[in-house]
């Protein structure tokens, strides 16, 4: 039945298109857009870290600068304990475990969960409980202070979205201008699963009153680490 | 300067002293004013309620009537409009299509008329009162004037210029919408007066008799203070004309 | 849903009855707008974006049926499965397919008008499919049996206290009203069903052609989750949501999150290119795509009304709109309401349904302005007035007085003569009192005829200055 409405639909959608539009239209030209684009860009890394910065402010998302794995680790930490959660996702063995281990190092009351470790149901279940998380990210943008993961880079992509506190580890060298930077410079199989993520989840649908943590993370912190060290 | 005149039907039937007032200030302006007898309506108001072949014989016979005309005039974007935006969505028979597009390049509504084409400087009236201005759908957005009526009125001495709140926003005349919907485009209309009485303005200035007569209705029944204008008799009162 | 769009004139009287809704419709629309147009006075090359995103648009329309096996063969090349449904039938059907082949007794659903416009929620229920609405609003509005009121706030309409009382209701919480609270109350209740759902069902914002992937828009990560956590995910989209390539993306983003809720951006856009990954046990292991006809091929033929086509569902001519703001969404009584909506009904539902949804409209053209497609509403709107009367649906003494009247206009004697009348008769009124004509008898007036008319008074004028 299907087939058959695949060949009706394609005929139907032909057979339509015989009809010349009659639609105004200016036939611009192209240069203008790409010159407004083009002075979008950033003069200096400092500055789009700043834009990054503000951006992300105004999106209600936290933002720190942290110069090594130590900071980092004390930073996490810090939001942890102001969350107040016992337990730390992360989505696989790297950096992100690596600094996990080292926050429960001093605090061994910490449980850490990878996520990539668990099968099925029981990852899902377990990060479905409230959590922090730790997660890294491909690239972020600075724009408007969104984050993009790309999924075949993570074991798992559930630790940016069900836990309600989710600490973002950034590297400067990910940070990019906006989403025209972004797809240029993508490889064209690994745009197709990603998500851009601006902030923390949010609604409005109760009487237009803005509220943080509707169905994903309450708590965005994202901290630029200047070394991996 | 030559420019013929086209009196909207509101204008005709109801509120002529307007179009009066338009034939004094083009007079005082220096344009040599030609009325052409015959003269009917646009057609608007039924090709807004959706009747277009009932309509052209109308169209067809307006664009005759001023052919060779080097301008036409009309106090109101509404007509206007109908005749610069609309009449092409017509089936107007393809021996005046021409006659149509030319026609479209000398059609304009008095205020752009006056600051566009004629290139009036300051007329050097008088008016010592508050008033507000309202942007009507047509002349704002199908033939995008907006400045040029705010300039005429402006440059007249003593005036007290007023911006109401959403100057822009429909009045909810609409035509046939307003009889169609009555309750809905007296809400609308309610609104519209709400501002203008804000305002702090003691006339409303617009450029469409459909819009004024919609907002004068509901400002004299509910006993408001602020009274209407047109810009035309705005113009000729403040040069005593 | 027993709402028609036939019923309009009932509806909007209701409408304008209600005046809680009227202030909660009206004061969301103008702070929306507001919002929308601090970001687009901020982007100074805003109107060349719009250009851009109406040139694209126009291209995909213009070769849809091309872009449509592009779209196809590189969905099925990421091992996407793509179903063509000629109608809302076809449409219910293949999902109810997919939904008995995996087992699901629930499905967990993201905001699709799509799937509201085919009525995809009834239908699950009744072949024993319980559909679980994940976004906020339509998580409310699902429990009280309503249909949205509005493209992008569905639940606009209802206050705090509603909600906080469907909530005991339908929930079993005690009662709040405090909207965090609220929000949480959903939160808890719907992360059990996303946690436990064999399939989840979204929209999609865009259909990418040349990658073979689909995008969806949100806020509330109700959408993310439900694509992702369930085994199965069923996306519908109108086969008129295509874009070229990945690259066209950004400029549709940088207008739609500000036309839709004055925001520079939403919080997630979501890439779905394939399934998961084999063995890590996370993400859908189907994903299927329903390209929806449902008359938008039909549409597609009319060379003027095709540009409706065009539009991203962003609300922002609902927003904008003075009739929408008085009434609100309910009052058209169809899935798709405001300005675009207007144009819309009668494309799919015919004359005789849609027979008063283009005359809701006093044409005033804010819709157009603020639309990012620059989609001339008030231009098909018009066309549409005239579908309805070429139909023979437009009451028949409005016709005669029109015909009437028109044959007067044509011929000056006649006209001369027939617009004699009114003036004579206003004499028989009392006072100064104008007709009572319809529209006119309440808080409003008519204006006054006048006695002699401009003909005879410029003459006059004319003889005295000779």
């Amino acid at each position: 039945m299907t087939d058959s409405d695949r060949d009706d639909m394609l005929a139907d959608i032909r057979s339509s298109l015989e009809i010349a539009s009659d639609i105004p239209f200016v036939v611009g030209d192209e240069q203008p857009l790409e010159n407004a684009l083009a002075a979008e860009l950033f003069d200096d890394p400092q500055a789009m870290r700043n834009r990054f910065a503000e951006e992300l402010s105004a999106v209600s998302a936290d933002f720190d600068v942290l110069d090594d794995r130590t900071a980092a680790a004390k930073w996490a930490g810090e939001v942890l304990t102001v969350d107040g959660f016992n337990t730390l996702v992360v989505a696989e063995e790297g950096l992100c475990l690596d600094i996990a281990k080292v926050i429960q190092a001093d605090r061994p009351e910490i449980e850490i969960v990878v996520a990539g470790d668990l099968e099925g149901d029981e990852r899902k279940n377990r990060l479905g409980q409230p959590t922090a998380a730790l997660v890294e990210v491909d690239y972020a943008l600075a724009d408007i202070g969104s984050l993009v993961v790309l999924r075949d880079n993570t074991a798992s992509m559930l630790p940016h979205f069900l836990p309600e506190s989710v600490m973002v580890i950034v590297r400067p060298e990910q940070l990019l201008a906006n989403q025209f930077e972004l797809i240029k410079i993508l490889p064209p199989d690994a745009g197709r699963n990603m998500v851009f993520i601006t902030g923390p989840s949010r609604t409005a649908d109760v009487e237009k009153v803005l509220i943080l943590g509707a169905h994903g993370p309450r708590r965005v912190s994202v901290g630029m680490l200047e070394s991996t060290e | 300067m030559k420019a013929a005149i086209f009196i909207p039907c509101l204008t005709e039937h109801m509120y002529p002293d307007s179009g009066l007032s338009m034939v004094k200030v083009l007079r005082h302006a220096g344009i040599e004013i030609d009325y052409v007898h015959g003269q009917t309506c646009c057609g608007q108001p039924a090709f807004n309620a959706g009747y277009r072949d009932e309509i052209v014989p109308i169209a067809e016979r307006f664009i005759k009537l001023f052919r060779g005309k080097d301008y036409v005039v009309a106090p109101s974007g509404s007509c206007t409009a109908m005749v610069r935006v609309f009449y092409r969505e017509l089936d107007i028979a393809p021996a005046l299509r021409d006659d149509l597009d030319d026609l479209c390049g000398r059609i304009f509504e008095f205020c752009e008329f006056m600051v566009d084409v004629a290139k009036v400087d300051s007329l050097g009236g008088r008016f010592p009162h508050k008033v507000t201005y309202h942007d009507s759908c047509h002349l704002a957005r199908e033939l995008g004037v907006r400045a040029q009526p705010r300039k005429l009125i402006s440059d007249i001495e003593d005036i007290d210029f007023v911006e109401m709140k959403d100057s822009d926003a429909c009045c909810g005349f609409g035509g046939m919408f307003s009889a169609k919907f009555g309750q809905l485009s007296t809400e609308m209309v309610a609104r519209k007066c709400e501002n203008i009485v804000d305002s702090g303005a003691e006339y409303v200035i617009g450029a469409d008799a459909g819009c004024l007569m919609n907002i004068g209705g509901y400002l004299r029944k509910n006993n408001l203070a602020p009274g209407t204008m047109h810009i035309t008799d705005l113009l000729a009162k403040s040069l005593d004309l | 849903m027993d709402k028609t769009p036939k019923k309009i004139k009932k509806y909007v009287r209701q409408a304008l009855a209600d005046m809680a809704v009227r202030t909660a419709v009206a004061n969301a629309a103008e702070t929306s707008v507001t919002s929308r147009d601090k970001i687009a006075e901020g982007i100074p090359y805003w109107e060349l974006v719009r250009q851009k995103v109406r040139s694209i648009k126009k291209d995909v329309l213009e070769h849809l049926d091309e872009y449509l096996i592009e779209f196809e063969s590189n969905c099925q090349a990421n091992g996407i499965e793509v179903h063509w449904a000629r109608d809302g039938a076809a449409a219910r059907e293949i999902v109810g397919k997919i939904a008995r082949d995996c087992g699901a007794s629930m499905v967990v659903k993201s905001k699709s008008l799509t799937t509201e416009e085919i009525g995809l929620n009834d239908y699950l229920s009744e072949n024993g499919v319980e559909p679980i609405e994940t976004d906020l609003g339509e998580c409310i509005v699902q429990l009280l049996g309503q249909i949205p009121s509005h493209l992008v706030a569905p639940a606009l309409h209802l206050s705090r206290q509603d909600i906080g009382r469907v909530f005991e209701d339908k929930l079993g919480v005690e009662y709040t009203e405090d909207p965090a609270e609220l929000t949480e109350i959903a939160r808890v209740h719907l992360r059990r069903k996303f946690l436990s759902a064999r399939m989840g069902i979204s929209g999609a914002n865009f259909g990418i052609a040349s990658s073979g992937c689909i995008c969806v828009v949100e806020n509330e990560c109700n959408a993310r989750l439900s694509v992702s956590l369930p085994k199965v995910h069923v996306a519908v989209m109108g086969i008129e949501k295509l874009i070229p390539d990945m690259a066209a993306l950004p400029y549709f983003l940088k207008l739609l999150p500000a036309s839709a809720t004055g925001q520079k951006a939403s919080s997630y856009v979501n890439i779905i290119g394939s399934s998961g990954r084999a063995g890590s046990g996370e993400g859908p292991s189907e994903v299927h795509v329903v390209l929806l006809d449902n008359g938008r091929s039909r549409i597609l033929g009319d060379a003027q009304l095709r540009e409706t086509l065009m539009c991203m569902r962003c609300g922002a001519c609902l927003n904008v709109c003075p009739v929408y703001r008085q009434i609100g969404g309910h009052a058209y009584g169809w899935v798709y309401m405001g300005p675009i909506g207007s144009a819309l009904i009668p494309q799919y539902l015919g004359e005789d349904e849609g027979r008063y949804a283009p005359s809701l409209s006093s044409l005033c053209c804010a819709c157009r302005e603020i639309c990012p497609m620059e989609i001339n509403i008030p231009r098909h709107l018009l066309k549409l007035r005239n579908n309805v009367v070429r139909a023979k649906k437009s009451g028949f003494f409005e016709r005669m007085a029109m015909k009437l009247w028109a044959f007067a206009a044509a011929r000056p004697l006649v006209y001369r003569f027939v617009t004699w009348f009114p003036g004579k008769f206003q004499m028989l009124l009392p006072g100064k009192r104008a007709f009572p004509a319809p529209g006119y008898m309440g808080r409003r007036a008519i204006g006054r005829f006048d006695s002699k008319g401009f003909a005879k008074r410029f003459r006059r004028m004319e003889r005295k200055n000779d």
